[in-house]
């Protein structure tokens, strides 16, 4: 045997010592969007009255669910943020946020429909969510990621938008009068 | 292959207590490093439970829309995800440089699947897929800066020291796309391209101080300015390194030769570099300049040279480039770069004729390039480039002569003109599989030309993973060097040399197992034709260059990436086999590389541990007198200790190399003394940095 294959045992022995949880870059990125999103939208003025969170719901299992759950422990709107993990086609209406993961293979019109009767916010990175009736979509811009945002669908939800995050936003769809 | 024990370890995994202490006896002391490695990182935990890493979360939102996320350019002159590119890929960022220590080029690609630095204390040289011939000057890789070629027109080559023009503090990342990428990029992509990226002003903002001190007396300085603002980009920094160099470095297999010093080169290899960086950036326009000195000694004796005294070499690379990157509509981009590649090389020799006389031994290139690209998506299906370059090598001089008394052997002042044509279609054939087809025309001094083509097939065959299967040739022209050298009743110019010809194919399948691990598989084979070789012509007695001899090799790279919360890391192993056309094994071909590098924070996210292992096995060496021998495996560790004192304060970073100083050597060629088989690399060095931010 050469001495080389030692090695192989080694890495086996690194990586089971250090089971812990990670994300990738861009994952952690996205989660940091939604949770300035949770920050700097104004929900309407009832909403977390009665409520002892500010719930985010994420479909599925794809892997920026992790770097979502870290979220969980701060807070905004003044509650401690708590996180939903739902299955692929479902969003109940105690979600005040619900992100439709790219990749899963979800009826985003479906979940639409449903959360249109709430003042949930809805966010995904699928490719043409804002223009297809969700509010926040992120997107990759070169290297970067960038969000653009429906006005329309989100003051039909009742939901402002702080003028911090429209400066920064990618596109802004002017709300039909 | 050597895959296999990672099987046979499962069982023995159930025995772990007796094993690992079995292991601790029996294992190279290198490999306790990792074991350590891995025993301090769940401390680090245990004394930082706070699970929330993600360093996004405190950035406001307009922070957040600068984040830049990896990608890659270089695979198809254009960004894109690794996984989507046609070749197979390793990104080393800004982050791991600094953590895991890197302070070279060289140590940087040490460390990358599959490469390996050989150093003959006069240049270093970077291995390939089994690939380092002696007297290659790095020219069967190329290396861009921002997408501009370094490699100089004389002998192809460019630098893995202090003569590559960027500070390693100034890269953003480094793209290393493995395989031929003449389809795209000419001659000396043969086996990889490597695109070093430069930091831009949003990343450098203020100004930084950073001085370091280290082993053999070795200082180092930068002092990096950064400004932007809504207009203009600018960033400018220059930094230098002095060092004595080690003063006894000793060859034992001539210990007994009283004339050399007992094989003892007492202190000549002393080295200084400085570079200097400039980058200008305005709307579409970008003025970029990069250049760097390097001088060092060497005591070697390589070429003839007296044996332990301090000959010098000098080498200077500059590269001005002026880019002009326009977004025509959504989906069209246009591109034009015109640049200008400056090289400048001398040495000062001594040779025992006798009597004892110094020699000078010098070259100068320099060339005007035009480069235009056009980019855009036809059909919604078909990603296109198009792309045209003209090279003036305007001038490629060689001279070689003594200095006292005066004697010219030497004097060539040649140029040389290139063009080129290339196209490359991204094809989104169905609705995973991606057909990526490209080929480049190239003409040089509208006598020879080359064809070169490039397929590959991307299939991500579930979210998770991706198979890419590729096939591609690529060139290497002759050079200035290997065409025009010419010398006084020695050397004659070498007329109808072809250039060297490389068909590799290659499946890569990676694969996503969990969020955190990604693994890459890749099996290759190439066939290399028309080596250009050296030989002495028998009607005349004269040397000259013919393309003589190729090379075949099948190998086979497996890595295993990892970025957990408190660790990050990557382990790979290469194996190949390659032979020359008369089937023996290559020189300075090692069978086996296997690397580990490992990042974890220590109890603060500020403060984190970074080391890497590298194993290269045994390599034969090439003697001018024909005889080969066995130069010994190696497995060396390095550790560096960081403290994060951003975004502004200071940076504080120790670093060992060669932490267990393991003594080792690498393979001579047959340009060094006949009698010896290796050159000495260092023993452990220490090195500790300041870098402060304001």
């Amino acid at each position: 045997m050469n001495s080389s294959s030692r090695f192989w045992p080694a890495l086996l022995l690194t990586l089971w010592s250090s089971w812990a949880e990670a994300q990738s870059a861009e994952d952690k990125l996205k989660a940091a969007f939604i949770y300035n999103f949770a920050k700097f939208i104004t929900w309407p003025a009832t909403v977390f009255d009665s409520r002892p969170a500010i719930t985010v719901c994420v479909l599925g299992t794809s892997p920026i669910t992790q770097a979502i759950a870290g979220m969980q422990g701060r807070s905004a709107q003044g509650k401690p943020i708590k996180i939903l993990n739902l299955p692929q086609n479902t969003a109940t209406p105690s979600c005040d946020i619900t992100f439709i993961p790219k990749g899963e293979r979800v009826d985003i019109s479906a979940i639409l429909a449903t959360s249109r009767n709430t003042t949930a916010l809805t966010i995904s990175d699928v490719p043409g969510f804002a223009t297809s009736g969700g509010m926040i979509e992120l997107a990759s811009e070169d290297k970067r990621v960038a969000f653009d945002v429906n006005l329309q669908e989100l003051e039909r939800g009742g939901l402002r938008v702080s003028p911090q995050l429209l400066k920064v936003a990618r596109t802004v769809q002017v709300a039909k009068r | 292959m050597q895959s296999a024990s990672l099987f046979a370890f499962l069982p023995a995994a159930l025995k772990m207590p007796q094993v690992l202490a079995r292991w601790t006896f029996r294992m190279p002391v290198a490999m306790r490093v990792a074991i350590l490695l891995a025993g301090v990182c769940p401390l680090g935990w245990t004394a930082d439970p706070n699970p929330d890493a993600n360093e996004f979360l405190d950035l406001s939102i307009d922070q957040l829309v600068q984040v830049e996320v990896p990608e890659v350019y270089g695979a198809s002159k254009r960004l894109q995800k690794a996984t989507e590119a046609p070749s197979s890929v390793t990104v080393v960022t800004a982050r791991e440089i600094k953590l895991l220590g890197y302070r070279s080029l060289g140590d940087v690609l040490s460390g990358v699947r599959g490469m390996y630095i050989t150093k003959n204390r006069y240049y270093e040289f970077l291995g390939v897929r089994g690939f380092s011939r002696p007297g290659d000057y790095n020219s069967r890789v190329l290396v861009l800066i921002d997408g501009a070629r370094t490699n100089e027109g004389v002998y192809g080559g460019t630098f893995m020291d202090g003569a590559f023009p960027l500070d390693m503090d100034l890269i953003d990342r480094i793209e290393i796309i493995r395989g031929p990428g003449s389809s795209l990029y000419g001659t000396s992509a043969f086996f990889a391209v490597i695109n070093v990226i430069s930091k831009k002003a949003a990343q450098l903002s203020g100004v930084q101080l950073s001085a370091g001190a280290g082993s053999y007396a070795t200082y180092q300085g930068r002092t990096t300015f950064g400004a932007d603002n809504d207009t203009v980009d600018l960033v400018f920094s220059g930094s230098a390194l002095e060092s004595n160099g080690p003063s006894n470095v000793r060859f034992e297999e001539i210990a007994s030769d009283a004339s050399r010093n007992g094989g003892v080169v007492n202190n000549h290899f002393a080295l200084r570099w400085q570079n200097l960086f400039v980058s200008l950036t305005h709307g579409d326009f970008r003025l970029e300049y990069a250049g760097s000195a390097r001088q060092n000694e060497y005591g070697t004796g390589i070429f003839g040279t007296v044996f332990n005294v301090a000959n010098e070499i000098y080498d200077s690379l500059e590269l001005v480039n002026l880019q002009f990157d326009h977004k025509l509509d959504a989906e069209s981009n246009l591109f034009a770069r015109l640049g200008h590649n400056h090289y400048n090389y001398w040495t000062l020799d001594q040779y025992d004729y006798p009597p004892v006389t110094a020699n000078q031994d010098r070259a100068k290139y320099d060339a005007v390039s035009l480069e235009l690209l056009y980019s855009t998506v036809w059909r919604k299906r078909h990603k296109l480039t198009f792309g045209g370059e003209y090279i003036d090598h305007y001038r490629a001089n060689m001279g070689n002569y003594d200095i006292e008394p005066y004697f010219q052997y030497l004097d060539v002042r040649r140029s040389f003109k290139t063009w080129a044509l290339y196209a490359q279609d991204e094809w989104t054939a169905l609705d995973r599989l991606t057909i990526n087809l490209g080929a480049r025309f190239d003409d040089i001094d509208a006598a020879q030309s080359a064809l070169n083509p490039r397929l590959g097939l991307i299939y991500p065959a579930t979210d998770a993973s991706t198979f890419k299967l590729l096939y591609g040739s690529a060139f290497r022209a002759p050079n200035a060097w290997e065409r025009f050298y010419e010398s006084t009743a020695l050397h004659k110019a070498s007329t109808n040399l072809r250039s060297e010809k490389i068909r590799t194919s290659e499946l890569v399948v990676e694969h996503r197992f969990m969020p955190q691990l990604f693994g890459i598989a890749s099996v290759y084979q190439y066939r290399i034709k028309d080596l250009i070789t050296q030989i002495t012509d028998p009607n005349d007695g004269l040397i000259v260059f013919t393309n003589a001899g190729g090379a075949k090799s099948v190998g086979m790279d497996l890595e295993l990436q990892g970025k957990w919360e408190h660790l990050e890391g990557k382990l790979s192993h290469s194996y190949q086999e390659s032979r020359n056309s008369t089937g023996a094994t290559l020189s300075n071909s090692p069978r086996n590389l296997i690397k580990l590098s490992l990042i974890a924070p220590l109890w603060t996210e500020r403060l984190t541990i970074g080391g890497d292992i590298q194993h290269v096995s045994r390599r034969l060496n090439e003697s001018s007198d024909g005889s080969q021998e066995v130069v010994a495996a190696y497995t060396i560790a390095n550790a560096t200790l960081h403290y994060d004192g951003s975004p502004k304060g200071l940076d504080i970073s120790l670093g060992v190399k060669n932490l267990l100083n393991e003594r080792y050597g690498d393979p001579t060629s047959i340009d060094d003394m006949a009698d010896i088989s290796s050159i000495p690399r260092d023993g452990r060095t220490y090195w500790l940095n300041l870098s402060l931010r304001f």
